[in-house]
């Protein structure tokens, strides 16, 4: 293994037996001490498969999410390099200390303050007096509890349990830290300071491995992002890439499905199919998100040029246009909406505009569409923005409250937008009306 | 030796988490750590007061004080051993974080039973005491510890085999009661190995706590050492179930993650 390799996960498989009778767990136990290892007919027979041949590596000081639904075999993995313990097949490696939170994995008891707990759960360091007491003294400052502090947990509310319990938590580190879902509710204020403190604790050289259903956490904390889905990876690459795909996933599911966590639901080839499309009409590579079709955008133009990424000075004005192919001739009525998001998944901007009816006719050829519009300039404060481009239909959208009804067609985070020097900062989810410059019946 | 690298080279990380465990156990009563002591001296004059005044059992070349003493000698024993029996049952399902961390999984079981084992101590004390006070003290209770930590071994083995049997039988924890009263019963404590018919005396042989108690009351009753044979299977029986018990935890780590 190299030394730069932090988590080497080659070929892992792992496999639950599954007991139909309490005795079957016996017979499992005895037959695991007696043979030394898992019984054939138990790990062949009944049994969960939880993992298929996994494998990915995680670099030294790489901060990695991983994403997928629930009973993907996210935590089985965790568990098994938290626990150190053997796959059913494959080879699990780190090289370095490790650290793992877990959710719950610092409980206080109720009986004793905040602060006799964290001496309880930082006695295991092995600090000497001064290092524990320096600890202790900063997790009292982080949790801003005063008095309650030194008071029975007991007397604590739940917010204040769980912010000390996270402090805790987070005071230890490792050279590679394994996160599962416990990055803490809260308001503003904390979720910021719980932020910074994790970015204390994943400093330069740890290395992160974080499971995560908040899709913009995993932006925030990581770079890249492992998608399991039943078990295989489907996807690794760049967090934004692999996020935008899943999240795609999500809504093509929640279409099909109720329960998102239904494993007999599920979309094959679907990392492939959500994958890059090419717009036919202006050649930029996009992420096409599933709607219910009928238009399709064929071509983008940001600013009059075919481009992927687009560099805005100040309040440069923004104008977009859009080539649709229609399949059918017939009335649409659509309505165009451009969202901005941040590089942490925040959605810092919507723009939307009067709706457009046109109507193709029957003789029209591909039912093409034309349409422009534009900004006058953006408020957005510098920085690089992802755009999204959702066409609606305005007519469904008054008539039912579902997604997929509404949703024509989708172009996820597919655009980037570089905003140069200093414009004003808007508030996020500010949403701005659109001059509609021309559109109107096709040609 | 990996079977018990983590007991040489982790232990002041399992001396640690046995403290913080016994300080969280009594954390939040009135009489807090107070009940390290409390605890076996109330628990030694109750079963005193039985056997003393209520059974008023006649020894004979033991004074009514001496008996006593005698039957407190393999109480702490029976003690210990029955609470670290139970306590370990349940160790595995109750400590789930520490299987998925870093900490030595064998230390769970061991932990529990170490923590039970707390109670030897004051109550061994108390033993001595009246040793002193009521018999005849001598060098032979300097041994004492030796057989303590025998008898802790042993307990720990079978606390490692107990925790993973908890884990696919739960039946077990309703088990360990009956079991616990029944080695209380085939166990001489409150009468002495003579008292049993000759015709079944060699069965004293196949209980593993005869060969503590007995130690235990040679050395502050009799003032002398225990038979060679029992300090020799004794000895051999404490080491042997500590590494089986060890061995077949590690081996059987596996059902930890399959079976929680």
């Amino acid at each position: 293994m190299s030394a730069d390799v932090a988590i080497q996960v080659e070929g892992v498989s792992k496999r639950y037996p599954l007991f139909a009778h309490p005795w079957h767990a016996v017979r499992y136990l005895a037959s695991l001490i007696w043979r030394g290892t898992v019984p054939a007919s138990l790990s062949t027979g009944h049994g969960v498969q939880a993992l298929s041949d996994i494998g990915f590596n995680v670099g030294k000081g790489e901060r990695v999410g991983l994403v997928g639904r629930n009973g993907a075999g996210k935590s089985t993995l965790l568990k098994l390099l938290a626990g150190n313990f053997p796959p059913t097949t494959g080879r699990l490696t780190i090289n370095g200390t490790v650290y793992c939170l877990f959710p719950g994995a610092v409980s206080f008891s109720f009986e004793q303050s905040a602060e006799e707990n964290a001496r309880q759960y930082l006695s295991y360091l092995g600090l000497t007096p001064q290092e524990l007491q320096a600890r202790i003294d900063e997790i009292r400052d982080f949790t801003e509890l005063g008095e309650y502090f030194y008071q029975p947990t007991k007397n604590l509310s739940l917010g204040m349990r769980v912010r000390a319990e996270f402090a805790v938590a987070t005071a230890q580190s490792a050279d590679v830290v394994i996160i599962d879902e416990v990055l803490g509710a809260g308001d503003i204020y904390w979720s910021e300071k719980i932020a910074r403190r994790m970015d204390k604790m994943c400093a330069d050289g740890t290395t992160l491995l974080l499971v995560s259903h908040s899709l913009s956490q995993v932006n925030r904390y990581c770079e890249r992002a492992v998608w399991i889905e039943r078990g295989r990876v489907l996807m690794d690459g760049p967090a934004l890439e692999v996020t935008k795909r899943y999240e795609g996933f999500l809504e093509r599911l929640s279409w099909q499905t109720d329960d998102l966590d239904d494993k007999s639901v599920a979309l094959d080839g679907a990392a492939e199919e959500m994958g890059n499309e090419v717009l036919s009409d202006s050649g930029q590579t996009v992420t096409r998100w599933p709607g219910k079709g009928g238009v399709r955008v064929t071509g983008v133009w940001l600013n009059g040029r075919a481009a992927q990424k687009l560099e805005l000075v100040k309040n440069d004005p923004l104008e977009v246009r859009l080539m649709l192919r229609a399949r059918e001739a017939g009335d649409y009525n659509l309505r165009y909406l451009l969202t901005f998001w941040d590089a942490n998944g925040k959605r810092m901007a919507a723009v939307e505009n009067e709706t457009d009816r046109f109507s193709v006719a029957p003789s029209a050829k591909d039912g093409t569409h034309e349409v422009l519009f534009s900004r006058a300039g953006f408020g957005l404060k510098s920085g690089l923005y992802y755009l999204t481009l959702t066409v609606s239909d305005a007519w469904a959208t008054a008539h039912t409250t579902s997604e997929y009804a509404t949703r024509v067609d989708v172009l996820y985070k597919s655009f980037e937008i570089e905003v140069k020097a200093h414009a004003l900062a808007v508030q996020p989810e500010s949403l701005y009306q659109l001059n509609l410059v021309s559109g109107g019946d096709a040609r | 030796m990996s079977l018990l690298d983590n007991f040489l080279g982790k232990r002041d990380l399992l001396l640690r988490s046995i403290k913080v465990e016994i300080r969280a156990q009594h954390a939040g009563t009135v009489l807090g750590m107070a009940w390290i002591v409390l605890g076996p001296l109330l628990l030694l004059s109750l079963y005193g007061l039985i056997y003393a005044v209520v059974f008023d059992v006649r020894v004979p070349n033991f004074s009514r004080s001496e008996y006593i003493l005698n039957v407190f000698s393999g109480l702490v024993l029976f003690i210990a051993f029955s609470q670290a029996m139970s306590a370990s049952t349940t160790a595995l399902s109750k400590e789930q974080k520490l299987i998925f961390s870093n900490f030595p999984s064998e230390f769970i079981p061991t932990k529990s039973v170490a923590v039970a084992y707390l109670v030897l101590l004051p109550a061994t004390v108390f033993v001595v005491l009246g040793d002193a006070v009521f018999s005849r003290a001598s060098w032979h209770l300097l041994l004492l510890p030796v057989v303590a930590i025998l008898q802790l071994a042993f307990s720990i083995g079978i606390g490692c085999l107990l925790s993973l049997l908890g884990l696919v039988m739960r039946d077990i924890s309703f088990l360990i009661q009956y079991i616990v009263i029944a080695i209380l019963i085939v166990t001489p404590i409150a009468y002495t190995p003579d008292m049993v018919p000759a015709r079944i005396k060699p069965l004293l042989y196949l209980n593993p706590l005869y060969y503590y108690v007995s130690a235990n009351q040679h050395l502050i009753l009799l003032n002398q050492l225990p038979p060679t044979i029992e300090i020799v299977l004794g000895t051999a029986m404490s080491l042997l179930m500590f590494l089986l018990g060890v061995w077949v935890f590690k081996r059987a780590r596996m059902a930890m993650m399959d079976l929680l």
